[in-house]
């Protein structure tokens, strides 16, 4: 099945362009995996921030910070979208995000290896099974380097669907 | 305005609402109740009996854990009392009830049940300890640690029956053997006779 990911027919069309993280998991018969984000979710990549831990909270939930003002969790995507973790000694990226109303937001710990891209115009709904609970999830894409996973934030930050 | 109680528990802050606590005591002014009465986990503090709940056991892992508290927190909830064992006591701050907001809502289970708020500090984040929670998590503990208690009694009158069936058994094989030792004896003497 072929699904338009993005249609913006507007004259800024060309220019936009979205996020898109490496997931620090292992690449399966599918490729490598993606998270990708619409530039208005992504208001921030942080060089570093002070996280407070929370106790009791599991591993992908490393704890609390402050940012604009407000109280936000620091969470690694993987671990909530319940993807096999992939040990990577390289340091994290601290990438502030927001839902899609903006009510809400987030400081991903992410791989270093995030990149801008012009988001492809038809990609192809993937097939394969992940394991990711489908309310976590927007939806997975086949894409030319891999898998695309469009995290559903809302549902991800609201604890409803928690792992 | 709120006041609350910093706390250090381990190598972290957190918040303690003043409003129910009744007072705050070194280590050394805990008194262990009588070690014979059934609820030896009670400690006495300000001429009352209280259970301890050392919060660094629950809070901490055991690899950073401090070896002791140093700090003892006498709180009342709803007429009941439990004394906390904290690291130290930082200070108490007064905060715009605004500066208090809740646990983000991806933290679930635990973690919310103990911290359903935090305190925006000037420079730090307070997770702010939900004094419900304490409550039973300290009784939970006390219940634990005289149940551990009562076993250990159980097992040491065990082992001291234990210690006298073998005594007695040893006894009787030992009355056992003279005899023995006696009726060869017994037999040489009815041949000679």
């Amino acid at each position: 099945m072929t699904t338009t990911l993005f249609r913006s027919p507007g004259k800024d069309a060309a220019v936009r362009q979205v996020l898109v993280i490496p997931a620090r998991t292992p690449a399966g018969s599918w490729g490598k995996v993606f998270f990708m984000f619409v530039l208005r979710q992504v208001t921030e990549i942080l060089r570093e921030t002070a996280v407070r831990p929370v106790p009791f909270a599991p591993p992908h939930l490393p704890g609390i910070a402050r940012w604009q003002g407000r109280v936000v969790p620091v969470l690694s995507l993987e671990g909530c979208l319940n993807l096999a973790p992939n040990e990577d000694p390289r340091p994290d990226r601290l990438v502030a995000v927001r839902t899609r109303n903006a009510r809400v937001g987030a400081i991903l710990k992410s791989d270093p290896g995030l990149r801008l891209i012009r988001p492809p115009t038809e990609a192809r709904t993937a097939d394969g099974d992940l394991g990711i609970p489908p309310p976590l999830i927007r939806g997975i894409y086949e894409w030319t380097e891999g898998l695309l996973i469009v995290p559903h934030l809302e549902n991800i930050l609201s604890g409803k669907y928690a792992i | 305005m709120k006041e609350i109680m910093v706390v250090r528990v381990g190598v972290h802050p957190f918040g303690l609402d003043l409003i129910h606590i009744r007072g705050v005591y070194r280590s050394g002014d805990l008194q262990p109740a009588d070690s014979k009465a059934v609820d030896a986990s009670a400690y006495h503090l300000e001429g009352r009996k209280v259970d301890l709940f050392d919060l660094s056991r629950a809070l901490v892992p055991d690899r950073a854990r401090p070896d002791s508290f140093r700090r003892v927190i006498l709180m009342d909830i709803r007429g009941r009392s439990v004394a906390l064992g904290v690291n130290q006591i930082e200070r108490v701050l007064n905060v715009e009830p605004d500066h208090i907001v809740p646990l983000p809502p991806v933290f679930t289970g635990k973690s919310r049940r103990w911290f359903p708020g935090v305190v925006m500090g000037a420079d730090r984040l307070i997770p702010l300890l939900d004094p419900d929670t304490l409550m039973k998590a300290g009784a939970a503990e006390a219940e634990l640690v005289r149940r551990l208690q009562l076993q250990v009694r159980a097992d040491k009158m065990a082992e001291q029956m234990l210690d006298g069936i073998r005594r007695g058994v040893a006894a009787a094989m030992e009355r056992e053997i003279d005899r023995l030792k006696r009726t060869p004896a017994a037999t040489e003497s009815e041949k000679a006779g």
